[in-house]
């Protein structure tokens, strides 16, 4: 099956109709009404990969990656591109996120679904949040998504193992193991244990 | 007991968070749990606006620019000598390095679109200087890599400036660096580049032990290059590990078969890379000579003369 129909190709030239027009330009097109879809395509993102990061930061990123890079799109691949590009700027997000933590200073107050997430269902202090999210974000997949399933999207832990195949206690131990890291992110204790080997090689020349 | 959570979560889950919250550093539980959802209700609720899509379009802008500094960082190690910059990123997948005629038009372009919002007045100034004298001195790896580090924090900018600290013949300068980026928790690949070069170090301060176990840790956690694996299976024959050098070899064999494409290329890489070090080696001797020369007797001297004339 074709996943972008001719109709939408059609939509889609036409949110550039002259190719000299820069991401300025193009852009409120791709804002208003959001006609490639890119909300959707961002929230299932985010389910699928388990990530903790705020959706609408990250449709407003890949808005803006998309109009800067439309040219970049072909006929043929489209779909597949614009896929392409939430992922991009989800990395884009999760990179700005680590380095923003490494600087040490606390997160902005603004309002954060995912901060209010955490806050909310971890009872994790506010200021502390994005360290939780980097430390998350440094779990394998798996681990991830055995989380998103049993925090952010309630299900039973149950169902969870009956669906990878594993048992209630294999379940629970991933998430002890995930939840625990997550708990201990930012304190001097979590930092020894993420550099165990190159804090006692440091001393080499 | 009364649930924490107004929202239903699995009763072992919640047994789960308060137990792990009694743990004398943990964070959870320290202020009071509700749970307001992550889910389905925030996408049809909060769709980005224009303003919101116009900050983020500085953002797409700054990523570009670091992106174009790195990627100029990476075509100027590839003209240094006596450095295992390989081409391959896996066994199967070659890296793509633009061409300089396409970097240009690709920062040709950024120079044009990129406003003036984007405070990396540094950055442009250098990408310009690189696009609009074609003929002049080409900027240091460091200069790029410094002006990318103010545009966009990266833990490749620093492994760049080691690499030309290494060819420099400047490894512990270079170990400095790369040690420090081990200690920032950078991705699999990246750890592995790391170890990689902290190998090639080690190498030329004579320390072939240590080098080969930095090869070999290059390797560790899945990721899977052709460079470390060559270097582990020259640096085990040069320490005489003849076991590790036959499992180093028979990895060889299975992975990169008779044929691979890239297995001249690697070759040519490390024969490059093995005389630097061995000429690294053979200065850090005839230097330590050098400093105790006027102490030695007669016979050591007519070894020195043998060794260094």
């Amino acid at each position: 099956m074709c996943p972008f129909e001719p109709k939408q190709n059609q939509r889609f030239d036409a949110l550039r109709p002259d190719p000299t027009e820069g991401a300025r330009d193009v852009l409120p097109r791709l804002v208003e009404g959001d006609p490639l879809e890119l909300l959707s395509r961002c929230a299932a993102h985010l389910t699928r990969e388990a990530l903790l990061l705020d959706l609408s930061r990250l449709h407003a990123r890949c808005l803006a990656l998309v109009a800067r890079r439309i040219e970049e799109v072909t006929a043929e691949d489209n779909d597949e591109w614009l896929n392409d590009r939430v992922d991009e700027a989800a990395a884009q997000l999760i990179h700005e996120e680590q380095f923003e933590e490494r600087l040490g200073f606390p997160p902005p107050r603004t309002e954060d679904p995912r901060s209010s997430f955490l806050v909310g269902a971890l009872g994790i202090e506010p200021a502390l949040t994005r360290g939780v999210s980097v430390s998350f974000h440094h779990m394998s997949r798996d681990e991830r998504r055995t989380f998103w399933r049993a925090v952010v999207a309630g299900e039973p832990i149950g169902g969870i193992a009956e669906d990878d195949g594993d048992t209630r206690e294999g379940v629970l131990e991933c998430l002890r193991g995930v939840i625990r890291a997550m708990s201990l992110t930012g304190l001097p204790e979590d930092r020894q244990r993420k550099n165990p080997d190159s804090e006692s090689e440091r001393g080499t020349p | 007991m009364r649930s924490p959570w107004e929202r239903d979560l699995d009763p072992k889950l919640e047994e789960l968070l308060i137990e792990l919250s009694a743990h004398p550093q943990s964070t959870l539980l320290k202020v009071p749990a509700s749970t307001t959802g992550l889910g389905a209700q925030q996408v049809s609720a909060r769709a980005a606006d224009l303003s919101a899509a116009e900050r983020e379009l500085l953002s797409v802008f700054r990523f570009e620019l670091r992106d174009l500094l790195l990627e100029a960082c990476r075509r100027e190690l590839y003209s240094l000598r006596g450095l295992q910059v390989s081409r391959w990123r896996s066994w199967d997948a070659r890296l793509h390095v633009s061409t300089e005629d396409a970097w240009r038009a690709s920062a040709r372009r950024a120079l044009d679109d990129i406003p003036d919002e984007v405070e990396a007045r540094d950055a442009l100034t250098l990408l310009s200087s690189c696009v609009t004298h074609p003929n002049s001195p080409p900027p240091t790896v460091s200069q790029l890599a410094g002006a990318a580090q103010r545009v966009m924090l990266d833990d490749r900018a620093p492994v760049y400036v080691a690499l030309e600290l290494i060819s420099d013949e400047s490894p512990r300068a270079a170990m400095s660096l790369l040690y420090g980026v081990l200690e920032d928790r950078p991705d699999t690949s990246l750890r592995s580049y790391c170890w990689q070069n902290l190998g090639v170090c080690h190498h030329r301060l004579g320390d072939l032990a240590k080098a080969l176990q930095c090869h070999e840790r290059a390797m560790e956690g899945g990721e899977l290059r052709p460079a470390p694996l060559l270097s582990a299976f020259s640096l085990a024959l040069a320490v005489e590990e003849t076991e590790r050098a036959r499992g180093h070899a028979r990895e060889l064999e299975e992975r990169m078969g008779t044929d691979h494409p890239g297995l001249d290329e690697e070759l040519a890489l490390l024969k490059d890379m093995t005389a630097a070090e061995d000429a690294a080696v053979h200065d850090i001797r005839k230097n330590t000579y050098q400093i105790i020369e006027d102490r030695l007797g007669p016979v050591s001297r007519r070894i020195g003369n043998a060794l260094f004339s």
